[in-house]
């Protein structure tokens, strides 16, 4: 697979201000959020609203960037079942039925988006941001065992769907 | 790529590609970091302090942009501070007809939860009244004004008071967006005792909830919340609740997590989405069942739009329906409106 640098999700880096953070992890979580939401100015409007965030609590933060991230997918999370119907009206728009999906790709999306919330940013946090089960845990502020089941669950609704 | 994960090339693959069509505006990004200068002005509001400047969501699509912010907050904040200055001037001259002909001042709201009434009952002259004295006023007194508005850390609720009602027997509704069903409120009150909360907040820390209500509601006051305010409306419930007064019941769009500290011991209903089938929300409906000590689990009957989840016992009364509509208060049952569905429960195993 090709590395794609602008396409990782980084792992909690240093930072000593908010000025940077957001100068590393700008466009990053900005893909992020539109893997989760699907929508490039709600993708936007989250990632401000998580910066805002982290800045405002940047004294008592310890992982800046974890943090951010969480922050990221809680977002996303918030706006997540509205976008849910315009991406359910996107789906019925472009594809009729399953049998008419255009490509592998857009169907394999289209299967992550029926995912409950919580399985489908595991997933996303697992398989786009390539994180450990510890990182995938802390993000979703769930308990790492938590954290497999809900990537194990999402992928075996996944391959069910999938017929495989 | 950790090896904690099975392999999934083909969903990697497409994840990156999904990534991939996202655009980084520049200008996106510049609006970021002014919003992120402007919100770092030391000489600006700290966070916490209740601000005079209120941002106003009609609609999340239809947010301004920052750069509007300002404009429209000023204008909001004239309009507010003049409503403010004439309910203040209505609420002197109400309560200073009522100084001369009521010998029984105080006297509580029917159903009025405890904790109201205590402390101070006298009339703090308008220069010096809180938000929270406002309130316990108005509880105390079961009058108008007909909108409060509170300012809780840079965000506001506002609390209007539709028909003949006030205050106590209340029924706040918390709708981030504006769009809660219409249906809802209607077929819910009973139309004198209802009270619409519009807010624009996104998600309330309890403590800041806590302080600006300064543990005052009054009534039988129930909460409903579409999805987008869920965390909202649960804050306030929380903050409402764990000072012992005002909320008895929560009808909420999804399933929220419960806040940290939170101590929900009233009748809760959540409508899900059916596209989300309930054993498929199980780390969450588990984490509300533990709360409520509901146990026994199963689906109920299906009644067209609703699939009605029911435990064998549970310490409060907690409901989950399913809800297979675009507008989950348009869903009948037994032929009634949700809403009147929702109010008689509620009522029924409330206290």
């Amino acid at each position: 697979m090709t590395e794609r640098a602008s396409a990782r999700v980084s792992r909690a880096p240093a930072t000593d201000s908010v000025d940077r953070l957001f100068r590393d992890e700008y466009e990053p979580m900005v893909r992020l959020a539109y893997v989760l939401v699907r929508d490039q100015h709600l993708a936007e409007e989250v990632v401000q609203e998580a910066f805002v965030e982290v800045q405002d609590r940047w004294a008592t933060l310890l992982n800046a960037g974890g943090y951010l991230r969480t922050a990221v997918v809680n977002g996303a999370r918030r706006h997540g079942r509205r976008s849910a119907n315009r991406r359910r009206i996107e789906r019925e728009r472009l594809h009729p039925g399953r049998q008419d999906a255009a490509a592998e790709y857009e169907f394999l999306i289209d299967v992550l988006d029926r995912l409950p919330e919580r399985q489908r940013a595991a997933v996303v946090l697992a398989y786009y941001g390539r994180l450990t089960v510890a990182e995938v845990a802390e993000t979703l502020d769930c308990r790492p065992g938590t954290a497999k089941s809900l990537v194990h669950r999402g992928l075996a609704r996944m391959r069910k769907e999938l017929g495989e | 790529m950790t090896d904690e994960w099975p392999p999934a090339p083909r969903l990697t693959a497409a994840l990156d590609d999904l990534a991939e069509r996202a655009r980084v505006r520049p200008s996106a990004q510049s609006d970021v970091r002014q919003v992120l200068e402007r919100e770092a002005d030391p000489d600006g509001p700290a966070a916490g302090e209740p601000v005079d400047v209120v941002v106003m969501y009609a609609d999340a699509a239809r947010r301004r942009p920052p750069r509007r912010l300002l404009l429209v907050a000023a204008a909001v904040l004239v309009l507010l501070t003049t409503v403010a200055a004439l309910v203040l001037r209505d609420g002197e001259a109400e309560v200073d007809t009522r100084d001369q002909v009521d010998e029984d001042e105080g006297e509580g709201a029917d159903g009025e939860a405890d904790g109201v009434g205590e402390g101070d009952d006298g009339l703090a002259p308008a220069t010096t009244t809180t938000p929270a004295d406002e309130i316990r006023r108005h509880c105390d007194e079961n009058t108008g004004p007909r909108e409060l508005v509170l300012a809780v850390g840079d965000e506001t609720i506002r609390l209007s008071v539709r028909g003949g009602g006030s205050l106590s027997n209340a029924l706040f509704v918390l709708s981030a967006d504006g769009d809660l069903g219409s249906a809802f409120p209607a077929s819910f009150s009973d139309r004198s005792t209802t009270v619409d909360v519009v807010s624009g907040v996104d998600a309330l820390d309890p403590a800041e909830v806590k302080t600006s209500l300064g543990g005052v509601t009054c009534g039988t006051s129930y909460l409903v919340s579409d999805e987008a305010s869920t965390a909202s409306a649960l804050s306030l419930a929380c903050a409402g609740t764990t000072v012992g007064a005002g909320f008895l019941g929560y009808v909420l769009e999804g399933v929220p997590e419960i806040p940290v500290g939170c101590q929900v011991r009233h009748p809760v209903v959540l409508l899900v989405d059916a596209a989300e089938p309930v054993d498929e929300l199980d780390d969450e409906l588990v984490a509300w069942e533990d709360h409520l000590g509901c146990s026994g689990r199963s689906a109920g009957a299906d009644d067209g739009p609703l699939v009605t989840t029911s435990y064998t016992s549970c310490e409060t009364t907690l409901l989950v329906y399913s809800v297979a509509a675009t507008d989950p208060w348009t869903a009948t049952v037994d032929g009634q409106p949700l809403g009147v569905r929702l109010r008689d429960v509620l009522t029924s195993t409330s206290g």
